[in-house]
């Protein structure tokens, strides 16, 4: 993690193997880092949702006949977060898809996923540049302290 | 996959002894509610209240257990932290499951791996 000491801005960077046993490595640091940094539980509950959908989502389908390599890069600003991931994998757009969640009563065991991240992230992008796929998006965070003083 | 098998009130209680219940173990939990469930019966109530975590996949995991069972042999679920309670609701299978506030007071059977 690196400091930005004119902005107080945090970044936390880094990366895992496309298996589905690093992905849970990474969201579990990932989780303990916003949990020492004072984080509001909700907004911790958010990311962490978001982030498992996306980096599981590139670990089965991003590599299929391989193991890539997946870069995570949060930016923690006094009172957002801004996460971008990137992948060599298959060029996929998660906002490509529908919206609408699976009809709960056909009792479907998959697509949720693409429909917590589109619910949950602002402000979602992607782009495919040399090779990569680049998705970032932002969600509100920032500590109890600020959240109190944005209540008055 | 960690559980405990218990009874409580005529139903088979499995309390899941996971933290999270994700992508990676997806799987290895419906084999697991699989082979505890495998004398045919009672209800079941799954106990979350170990799990500070779930993904799409857990709960894809969840509904695959429900339809293991079938019609006749409710799944319940209990004891949901605010995290697995909010994919529930956000899916809206909240609507579909019976959800326990609190564990129930089980009687202990024999624990499995």
């Amino acid at each position: 993690m690196t400091h930005n000491k004119l902005t107080h801005d945090k970044v936390l960077s880094t990366s895992c193997h496309s298996t589905l046993e690093d992905v849970r490595a990474v969201l579990v640091r990932v989780d303990a880092y916003l949990r020492a940094a004072d984080t509001p539980t909700d907004w911790i509950e958010d990311v962490n949702i978001i982030l498992a959908e996306v980096l599981s989502n590139i670990a089965r389908h991003g590599y299929p006949d391989s193991t890539g390599r997946i870069d995570l890069e949060i930016l923690h600003k006094r009172d957002e977060l801004r996460c971008c991931i990137i992948d060599t994998g298959h060029p996929f757009d998660p906002r490509l898809l529908r919206q609408a969640p699976p009809e709960p009563s056909f009792l479907q065991e998959g697509g949720y996923g693409l429909f917590l991240i589109r619910t949950l992230a602002r402000a979602l992008t992607y782009r495919r540049i040399m090779g990569c796929n680049r998705l970032t998006f932002w969600v509100p965070v920032g500590t109890r302290q600020v959240v109190a003083e944005m209540a008055g | 996959m960690q559980m405990a098998l218990g009874e409580a009130s005529g139903a088979l209680v499995i309390e899941l002894r996971e933290t999270r219940l994700d992508a990676a173990v997806a799987i290895r939990f419906k084999d697991a509610i699989r082979s505890a469930t495998s004398h045919p019966g009672t209800p079941v109530i799954l106990d979350l209240n170990k799990v500070e975590f779930m993904d799409s996949s857990g709960l894809g995991a969840i509904v695959g257990a429900m339809k293991l069972l079938g019609p006749e042999r409710p799944l319940e679920i209990a004891a949901l932290s605010p995290g697995v309670r909010k994919v529930f609701r956000l899916t809206r299978m909240d609507t579909v499951f019976r959800i326990h506030d609190r564990s129930p007071e089980t009687q202990t059977l024999p624990a499995t791996g």
